[in-house]
């Protein structure tokens, strides 16, 4: 059970939950701190504003944080466009990657041989036919 | 020729087009049989032993599981559930 008061239980945390967070939807960790960090600036401008320099603080909290979010999300869309995708989507995208399947003399995309039982439903699928007793299809 | 059932570990969302054509293409392997996904039979002259160095050496250099079994079989004895296409491969190499 991790201790509410010690900062090394919230480190922890912090890690497993970033360990465990979707690879591709990369943009969700750096969503949260986003927030943070306008949350931070909207309580220093909102209660701190009459310090001097806190309102430059404040904003330049959030300008740099939009700023590295663009320029991190422009280098991600180059390097590794599947950390702004969302998991379902790349699933789905991955199921049209199916391999040609089949056999070496008739190759059938993955994608089709996959899908048959579902569209064509469970009557395409047979037991084998010679064997005795005929045909048993299910 | 011999057949062997070739099964894999086979991960979700990882794509195995190139790791098939490879497997698949290599002059040891002279048939094939691919209506599971994770698994294969081939017909080939070769010993287990060489089919799964060679589908070891093609997983390595596809970056997928090498996490596999072949293990020869007999075609003759069969029975499960495929597409028409998938038994009318095993009547033609029984």
């Amino acid at each position: 059970m991790p201790n509410p008061f010690n900062p090394l239980d919230w480190i922890a945390s912090a890690q497993d939950w970033f360990s465990k967070t979707e690879k591709s939807s990369g943009f969700r960790p750096y969503l949260i701190y986003l927030i943070l960090a306008f949350g931070i600036s909207i309580c220093l401008l909102s209660f701190f504003s009459h310090i001097k320099y806190v309102s430059e603080v404040a904003l330049a909290i959030i300008s740099l944080s939009v700023l590295a979010f663009i320029v991190l999300y422009f280098i991600k869309s180059f390097s590794d466009p599947n950390f702004c995708r969302s998991e379902s989507h790349i699933q789905k995208i991955k199921k049209y990657e199916l391999e040609y399947m089949g056999n070496e003399s008739n190759q059938i995309e993955g994608r089709i041989l996959e899908g048959k039982p579902t569209i064509v439903e469970d009557k395409k699928l047979t037991h084998d036919a010679s064997k005795d007793g005929g045909d048993k299809e299910l | 020729m011999k057949f062997y059932i070739v099964t894999f570990d086979r991960k979700s969302g990882k794509s195995y087009g190139d790791f098939h054509d490879e497997f698949t293409s290599s002059s040891i392997i002279n048939g094939w049989f691919h209506y599971i996904k994770s698994s294969y039979i081939v017909g080939s002259n070769y010993t287990a032993e060489d089919i799964s160095k060679h589908f070891t050496d093609c997983a390595r250099n596809n970056n997928v599981s090498t996490t596999h079994l072949v293990m020869e079989v007999y075609l003759p004895n069969r029975q499960g559930r495929l597409v028409e296409d998938a038994w009318k491969w095993l009547r033609r190499n029984s």
